[in-house]
């Protein structure tokens, strides 16, 4: 069969971007909303869901034009994960859905996605770009001490505990959250001056 | 502040956000309650900062659409001038169609893959290439040799199989691509999961494969 035949077969009217391309832009965001998420969830892992979000979309594609398709994976992501939660496996094991649930204005249905950006999505994604900011942060931070931001990126980045890096350190437990509170307080500092409140 | 309440401080910096953080900051006055939420908030903060999207090459998902670059899947740039010509393609409309499909791509990235190798270009968007030029991506690509390397020497292996041939045939149909795709997502997947934890051999690499596309095909039956 001639190449261009066989291309005309497949090619079909494109109705929206290519998932693939829309993956690349925004799984970064989708990632840390499922990280985020699943902080406290140890049965779930982000990129499963996430997998598991795509795989549906590139066999379900939206049906409707997605206006804002930051905000439309954001909500896939949150109710693919919901829906985890609600299963029986998780409901035998007593998983409090709100308990590690940190938005209260939204539904808990995963049956249809939306591409409104809805406060709570709007929140999230904010905050996303937050976290870029605190990156930026962070460097600032190890210039300013480098141990303090060590400790920091150790005990709140890795949640290691303050045990296991005093011991790696050799000081003490309390040394070692009294060096992470201090690096706290200069990172707020140092968002402050970044006009990022806390 | 007394020892109590430095206790209490102390517990909270280790514990995770949650209801029992809450419980546990109501029990400060005001003043520290929102003195110490700030501090938490840096925390929090700090650990979104450190969960964040694998690297792409050891991203499964992206692997799986085929959107990190693939050594054996590369766009071939004498193929993508012959292409663009017999379909009357310039590069500035080549750009600006990929761009309305969602892909970060400008005149000047369609000039450079038609004037030498492209290993930045992944197979998706390879795929979207051919579709804009209509042929099929399997002629606009040219067979590189992949870099040794005992892992991708395992799944070289691998995909040598009859087994894995036939999984990638399943996955090309259930994925609406070409079976070359599929070879090459497939691998970069095997690729991909195996740097989450420790090396897999080839049976373990091929298991991995099975279980995707069975999923999948289950999921399909649905």
């Amino acid at each position: 069969m001639e190449p261009q035949q066989q291309a005309s077969k497949a090619e079909a009217p494109s109705v929206g971007p290519d998932l693939a391309a829309v993956y690349l832009e925004h799984r970064e965001t989708m990632y840390r909303v499922a990280f985020g998420m699943l902080r406290t969830d140890r049965h779930n892992r982000a990129e499963d869901v996430i997998g598991e979000v795509m795989m549906s979309m590139v066999k379900n594609p939206p049906r409707q034009e997605v206006r804002n398709w930051e905000a439309f994976l954001v909500r896939a992501v949150q109710n693919k994960i919901r829906d985890l939660w609600k299963s029986a496996a998780h409901r035998h094991e007593q998983l409090v859905i709100d308990e590690a649930t940190p938005l209260e204005d939204e539904r808990h249905g995963g049956d249809q996605v939306e591409d409104d950006p809805a406060s709570g999505v709007v929140e999230l994604i904010g905050r996303h770009h937050r976290v870029q900011t605190v990156q930026d942060a962070l460097v600032e931070l190890e210039a300013w001490d480098h141990q303090a931001a060590h400790v920091l990126w150790q005990c709140a980045g890795l949640e290691r505990s303050s045990q296991e890096v005093a011991d790696e350190l050799g000081v003490s437990s309390s040394r070692v959250r009294q060096i992470s509170a201090k690096a706290r307080k200069e990172l707020i500092k140092i968002l402050g001056a970044k006009e990022v409140d806390l | 502040m007394n020892e109590e309440t430095d206790r209490l401080l102390e517990q909270l910096l280790e514990e995770p956000p949650g209801p029992r953080r809450e419980q546990m900051l109501m029990r400060l006055d005001g003043d520290q309650r929102e003195q110490i939420r700030a501090l938490l908030d840096a925390g929090d903060l700090v650990w979104e900062a450190a969960h964040t999207a694998p690297p792409l090459e050891e991203d499964p998902v992206a692997a799986m659409l085929g959107v990190v670059p693939d050594p054996g899947f590369q766009l071939d740039a004498a193929a993508l001038v012959r292409a663009c010509k017999a379909s009357s393609v310039k590069p500035t409309a080549l750009a600006a169609r990929l761009s309305a499909r969602g892909w970060q791509v400008d005149t000047a990235d369609v000039f450079r893959w038609q004037t030498r190798a492209a290993p930045d270009v992944p197979p998706a968007l390879i795929k979207a290439i051919a579709e804009e030029v209509r042929i099929d991506p399997d002629r606009l690509v040219a067979k590189a040799e992949p870099k040794p390397n005992t892992l991708r020497a395992v799944a070289e292996d691998v995909a040598a199989t009859p087994r894995f041939r036939d999984l990638a045939q399943r996955f090309a149909q259930i994925q609406r691509m070409s079976p070359t795709m599929a070879v090459s997502a497939l691998r970069s997947r095997m690729l991909a999961t195996v740097h989450r934890g420790d090396e897999p051999d080839k049976e373990q690499m091929l298991a991995s494969v099975e279980e995707l596309v069975r999923a999948l095909e289950a999921n399909q039956g649905q």
